[in-house]
Order: C-alpha cells, then sequence, then structure tokens
C-alpha cells in the first residue's frame, strides 16, 4: 500500500505570508507606540523630536547704503542663504533708517547651529581673481607668506558673478588622499576667455580674494579645464555653508553686524506621546461612528483603517529607527491628511489618479516653491502619499488572504 | 486685511515671487490635470472656481480671527492654505472620478453628479469633522486653534464647492 501524501505548496505559502505581513505589521506597530522605551530595556525607540534643538537670535545689521533696490537685494540674499541652510523660521525687517545707513533686524528661530547661522549673515563672501604682480616673486621673498599677501597681487575683471556654479567637493590629491576643493564654472559665453586667463598665466600663481583673504592657486603647466580651488574644511556643515555663501548671489553693499541677541526660541510644544494616542483614538471614534450609522460596512472600513494604521505606523517606525528629528506639531497634520487621503482613496477607486496625481502635484510644487515649515511638511508628506499607496494595496490583499483562511 | 498688507511688507522679495509662485502655478497645473483628465471644460472652470474660493475663504477665516478675537497670526497659520488645498482636492477629486467613470453611459447626465458629489461632501465633512474635533481634545493653545481653524476652512471649502459645482455644471 504506497502512501500518498497530498502537498500543496500554495496554501502553506499563503499562511507563511499572512504570518509574515502580520509579524511586521505588529513589529512596526509595537515600534510606532510612543512608549515604547519603556517596553525594552535592550534598545529604545524613542521618537526624537526637534523641540529641544531650537534655539533663536537677532541680528542687526547696519547696511551702508538707503537705495531700496540695494536693501531689498541684501534681504534676498541673507534670506536664500539662510533658507538653503534649513533655517526653520525666518524674519528679516527694515528697522531704521538714517541719511547713509539702513538697519535691518534679522530673526531666526532655528535647530541649526546658530554659529554657522551668524557665519551666513557675517560674511560678505565678496570673491574676486587676482593676478601675482609681476614684480614679484614668491620664492626669492624674505616673507614666507607673501603668497597670501593681497598686496602682492593686481584685481583682474574675474568676480563670483562671472562664475554659474562654485561646486565643492572632494577631489584626489597628488598625496592619494582625498580633499575639498571649490571647483569654478564661468558662464558659458565667459568659459574661452577665462580659458585665455588661465593659460597666460601658466606655471605662475593667481590668487582668490574671499572678503580680502588671498587663496593661493598654482596654475597647471598642462592644459586643465577644471579650476579647482582647494579648501582647507573638512567639517560637512563647514563645507556647506561655504557652498551657500558661494552661490547665493552677491551682497551689492557693504554691513555690519552691530548688535545680536539671544531669543527664546519659540517652539510649538506638544506632547507627541498624546498626540500619537488622540490620532490613534480619534481614528477609531471615526471609523466606529461610521460602521454604527451604518455609512459602510465592516467590509469596507476595515482596508482604509489597516492601511492608515500600517502607514503611519511605518512612518513613526522610520522616523524612531532611524533618528530622523521631527517637529512634533506636524506629526497631527500629517496624521489627519493621510487618513482623509487613504479613507476617500479606498471609498473612490475611481478618483486615485486625479487625487494621487494632485497630492504629488502639489507636493512637488511646494517643494519646489515652499520654504520653511511648508518644505519640511511636503518633505515628510511625498513619501508618505506612495506609501499609503502601497499599505492600501498590501491591506486589500491581507483582509484578502485572512478571509479565505 | 492689515494683517496681510503688514506680512507682505515684511517679506522678502523671494518669500513674495516663490509664495505667489507656488499658489499660481497650483491654479494652473492642479485645473490642467483636470483638463486632461476628464477633457470637460465646465469641470476646469469647475475646478479653478474652487480653488479661488479656497483661497478667499482661507484669507477670510484668518482675518476673522485676527480682527474677532484679536489673535495673533504666527507663523503657523502658513499651513492652514495647504491643508484646505489637500481637503479640495480630495473633494474635487471624488466627483472627477464618478465623472469619468460614468460619463460614457447612455443615462448619465450632470445632476447624477451633482448627486454623487453631494453624498461625497457630506461624507467627508463628517470624516473630517470628527478626526479635527477628536484630535482637538488633546491640544491646547496656538495649536489648538491653528487646527480648528483649518478644520472650519476646510469644511466651508467643501459646501462652497458644492454651491460652485451647482451653477457651473449645468
Amino acid at each position: 500500500m504506497k502512501l500518498k501524501i497530498d502537498f500543496k505548496i500554495k496554501p502553506i505559502l499563503n499562511y507563511i505570508l499572512v504570518i509574515l505581513a502580520t509579524s511586521l505589521g505588529i513589529t512596526a506597530g509595537l515600534i510606532a507606540l510612543p512608549l515604547t522605551g519603556k517596553i525594552s530595556e535592550r534598545t529604545t525607540f524613542n521618537l526624537l523630536t526637534k523641540d529641544e534643538f531650537y534655539s533663536s537670535a537677532e541680528y542687526y545689521v547696519s547696511l551702508e547704503t538707503t537705495d531700496d533696490k540695494e536693501v531689498e537685494q541684501t534681504r534676498d540674499i541673507f534670506f536664500k542663504r539662510l533658507d538653503r541652510f534649513g533655517v526653520e523660521k525666518i524674519s528679516i525687517q527694515k528697522t531704521d533708517q538714517d541719511s547713509i545707513t539702513t538697519t535691518l533686524r534679522i530673526v531666526v528661530n532655528t535647530t541649526r547651529d546658530l554659529g554657522f547661522v551668524r557665519e551666513l549673515i557675517l560674511n560678505k563672501y565678496d570673491v574676486t581673481i587676482l593676478e601675482k604682480k609681476d614684480a614679484v616673486d614668491f620664492f626669492e621673498n624674505e616673507d614666507p607668506y607673501a603668497y597670501l599677501n593681497p598686496e602682492n597681487y593686481d584685481v583682474t575683471e574675474w568676480t563670483k558673478s562671472d562664475f554659474r556654479n562654485i561646486h565643492i567637493t572632494e577631489l584626489r590629491t597628488t598625496d592619494k588622499s582625498y580633499s575639498n576643493f571649490a571647483i569654478f564654472k564661468p558662464w558659458t559665453n565667459k568659459q574661452a576667455a577665462f580659458n585665455d586667463f588661465l593659460a597666460d598665466n601658466k606655471g605662475d600663481y593667481i590668487g582668490v580674494s574671499t572678503d580680502g583673504s588671498v587663496m593661493p592657486y598654482l596654475v597647471p603647466l598642462e592644459e586643465n579645464n577644471i579650476f579647482a580651488v582647494p579648501l582647507p574644511v573638512e567639517d560637512e556643515t563647514q563645507v556647506e555653508a561655504i557652498s551657500i555663501l558661494y552661490n547665493s548671489g552677491n551682497i551689492p553693499v557693504n554691513y555690519s553686524i552691530v548688535e545680536e541677541n539671544r531669543l527664546d526660541p519659540q517652539v510649538i510644544e506638544i506632547d507627541h506621546i498624546k498626540i500619537s494616542i488622540g490620532l490613534f483614538v480619534s481614528l477609531i471614534l471615526v471609523y466606529l461612528y461610521i460602521l454604527l450609522t451604518q455609512k459602510a460596512t465592516l467590509e469596507m472600513l476595515a482596508v482604509p483603517f489597516l492601511a492608515t494604521f500600517l502607514t503611519l505606523s511605518i512612518y513613526l517606525s522610520v522616523l524612531k529607527f532611524f533618528n530622523i528629528p521631527v517637529d512634533t506639531f506636524l506629526l497631527p497634520i500629517i496624521g489627519i491628511i493621510v487618513a482623509s487621503l487613504i479613507k476617500i482613496v479606498s471609498a473612490n477607486d475611481d478618483s486615485i489618479f486625479y487625487i494621487e496625481g494632485g497630492f504629488l502635484v502639489t507636493l512637488s510644487v511646494i517643494l519646489l516653491f515652499g520654504y520653511g515649515y511648508m518644505e519640511i511638511l511636503a518633505n515628510h508628506l511625498f513619501p508618505l502619499i506612495v506609501l499609503s499607496k502601497i499599505s492600501l494595496i498590501a491591506s486589500s490583499w491581507y483582509i484578502n488572504k485572512l478571509r479565505r483562511i | 486685511m492689515e494683517i496681510f498688507i503688514n506680512l507682505w511688507n515684511n517679506w522678502t522679495n523671494t518669500e513674495k515671487i516663490n509664495t505667489l509662485s507656488l499658489y499660481l502655478s497650483l491654479l494652473i497645473l492642479l485645473p490642467l490635470l483636470v483638463k486632461i483628465v476628464t477633457k470637460n471644460n465646465k469641470l476646469v472652470i469647475f475646478s479653478i472656481l474652487s480653488l479661488l474660493s479656497s483661497a478667499l475663504i482661507t484669507l477670510l477665516g484668518i482675518t476673522f480671527l485676527s480682527v474677532a478675537f484679536n489673535y495673533t497670526i504666527t507663523y503657523i497659520f502658513l499651513l492652514t492654505p495647504i491643508i484646505v488645498i489637500f481637503v479640495n482636492l480630495l473633494n474635487v477629486g471624488s466627483s472627477i472620478g464618478y465623472y469619468q467613470l460614468n460619463k460614457k453611459n447612455k443615462n448619465f447626465n450632470m445632476n447624477d453628479l451633482k448627486r454623487e458629489y453631494i453624498q461625497d461632501s457630506i461624507y467627508l465633512t463628517i470624516f473630517l469633522a470628527l478626526l479635527f474635533s477628536a484630535l482637538s481634545i488633546f491640544l491646547t493653545s496656538t495649536f489648538l486653534v491653528f487646527i480648528l481653524l483649518s478644520g472650519i476652512t476646510s469644511i466651508a471649502t467643501i459646501w462652497v464647492n458644492y454651491a460652485l459645482l451647482y451653477y457651473t455644471v449645468k
């Protein structure tokens, strides 16, 4: 008598997949829970909030001009610098004006290092290319630092505005290590003239003057299309700040910081633990209401409820796992938008293209033109829209599989 | 309107240009998306009017809060128009989808769309009202006012949209 084993692999795989999906969902949910840090002593999953990292300061800057156009241009450049650096809240107001000067008051409220914020305001970063004076010979000079002295150079016509971009990157040096360099890229219509300028100074020193401080550059003898000036900085944030200073435009006037004060940071303090619980409770209440008033059946509500839970759990888990700092007041806004999106999309299959397309278009526009908290909100929402779509598909698959078991 | 004039005067040119570009781009791109999806000019006009009306409602809401309650409008209220735009998308989007699904049916007419729209609007209103109010219990101070304002202007937008649909789509 032969023993026949009727072995069907598909149902077993389905069971395994459902078990795996359930485990992942429970894990995400547990990590997302607000008090996870207390559940496990081995690993803490605490949400890193930005609230404690905020600091605020005001800077009074005196501009040597009363021309409105120059004042506005200067305000714009300060704003661009601070916005690119990621300062969350920026206010630049004209506070005073006399016959020769205009005073600006710059107030910042940010989690970024105030030291670098100050440098972004303090430094004009006027860049000029200098040509060594013919009469000067650095090798015969008694002064070992002669190549750093701006008096040994003539000013050329080349300034920061002649370069479309000054890109900072790591390049390999002659001793095979890597170091930061600033690559000056001229505008297309000036490329040829700049190449001629470099060719005229082959084998000789030219200088890159930044606010009067000279960085010498030995023009190579062999033809080289890249004008890369070494930058003696290693710190990433410093490199970021220098890149912003190089590429945020030319401040047309001289100025100085006349006063600076630390202020109390403006933080919208929200207990994220209460908010997480509040969001979860409000979702349950809403879905219960819809179920009890018979506006939808349990089958119609299970998928969006599970998808919302999954999306928000994964989002919070990722924030906790990778220690991504977040403004707590954005969490309820994100929760409301995601919950509403998932509910409406699940109830209107025919509208998915317009709604999700519209969301992605809106978020793309905000990322392009937005600043401050608008940009931060859009940065968080963009991947969540994609994740919500995946969660809906996964939840629908999961509920279907569960029904068949 | 003084708060908006002061806000405008205090902004740098970059902020003014970026903010105008953001909202103008949405005013162009979202109706363009409607045009691509539906190819119906009445719905395109409806989507343009709904965006403009949602902007007006938001401005009126913020002005009312500032004037009637003497409330200081802080930077966080710049997020209110963004929330209202998203709610507007959900509201208009559900009708766009219904139109797309049924436009080729012989018996379909715009009154069916209006009936479907009012049902979706009631559904969305209840959902948002419950969500905003349930969450508000756990909030205080500035953020509570912000959430309540965003919730009220979002729901107002939904019903102004219904009125606009009623008159533009015949």
